[in-house]
């Protein structure tokens, strides 16, 4: 009997076998993850390539032109008015 | 006048020099990491040339219209013919040379490391340098405008606050936003969230560690957003000013 027919009647090459595949399976769950992650721009912080940050940039820049407009607005109407009570006295 | 003032404050030669020391020190650091040392160098050069610029912008920015009032240097300026808005604007030029000379020195540190590493120049680095700059530019005038109407304390607490949620801004505030289930939490806090500034857009330190590519439209429209943001911080601060009895 050789060491690998002992080895074999112990059940040893089936555990280590099972085990292989096992941390293999494992392992390549792994890498498919950390690949993953690795495709997601939020997650390697490229924000160019995220459609968010341009909307967002845009919108802040109408919402800056659009409270420029209200005051500009809003000081001509107070100027006007004054104006108009200073005019009716 | 406020670059010499600024440029001579103790927080601007302590800053660069701690950050210069750390840059030096990045070489050290990343001896242990094989393979991938420059990188490193990057990550960590960059961090420091971000990190120094907000600083900088808020410490600088925040002491510079109280200080004048403080010592009476104020007066004079305003009984000369200058402008209030002139005065705030002139005031905010200052904060934001004295930081381009700050970021422009760790700056060139930075791009004498990566040539000697790399054994050529990255000519990326001067983009991401400016970027870095247009996000100092905003923070200085966030800092500028809360000087005018609040004390140093406050007005650089509440600018740090901003600069915090302004960096994790889509990445994190919407996010805590989205889950957020009280409709008055929701409303306020969408309106806090639309008028933070989004500096997370300025930060290109990614794409010069891994050396990808940023598209040229949206470099553009990040150059615009901040310019159009920084002129309309300040114009809030010279109509504050305008209106505050000094």
């Amino acid at each position: 009997m050789t060491k690998v027919d002992i080895l074999r009647k112990l059940g040893i090459i089936q555990f280590v076998k099972r085990m292989t595949a096992f941390l293999t399976c494992v392992y390549l769950c792994c890498a498919a993850g950390a690949v993953q992650g690795h495709d997601d721009p939020r997650e390697l912080g490229h924000h160019w390539r995220i459609d968010e940050y341009r909307s967002e940039m845009w919108f802040q820049i109408l919402l800056i032109a659009l409270v420029v407009s209200l005051y500009i607005i809003c000081v001509f109407a107070v100027r006007t008015w004054k104006r108009w009570i200073v005019h009716r006295r | 006048m406020s670059l010499l003032e600024n440029s001579r404050k103790q927080v601007f030669h302590v800053l660069c020099l701690l950050m210069l020391a750390v840059i030096a020190g990045s070489t050290l650091i990343s001896i242990f990491t094989e393979g991938v040392q420059l990188k490193i160098i990057k990550d960590l050069c960059m961090t420091c040339v971000l990190f120094t610029g907000a600083v900088l912008s808020i410490a600088l920015g925040a002491t510079g219209v109280p200080n004048d009032v403080e010592n009476r240097t104020l007066y004079p300026i305003i009984a000369r013919p200058v402008a209030r808005w002139q005065y705030v604007a002139g005031k905010f030029l200052g904060t934001f040379l004295t930081v381009t000379l700050g970021v422009s020195a760790l700056s060139a540190v930075f791009g004498g490391l990566i040539y000697h590493y790399q054994g050529s120049f990255d000519w990326f680095l001067p983009a991401a340098t400016i970027f870095a700059l247009l996000e100092a530019a905003v923070v200085a005038a966030v800092a500028t405008t809360l000087s005018t109407f609040a004390s140093p304390v406050i007005a650089a607490s509440v600018s740090f606050m901003v600069y915090l949620c302004g960096t994790i801004k889509i990445g994190f505030f919407g996010g805590m936003l989205d889950l957020a289930t009280n409709s008055t939490v929701k409303l306020v806090g969408g309106i806090v969230y639309h008028f933070l500034p989004n500096l997370e857009c300025f930060n290109l330190k990614a794409a010069l560690v891994h050396g990808d590519s940023v598209p040229t439209a949206y470099l553009a429209q990040v150059a615009i957003y901040g310019l159009c943001y920084t002129v309309f911080v300040i114009w809030l601060g010279a109509v504050i000013f305008k209106h505050r009895e000094v």
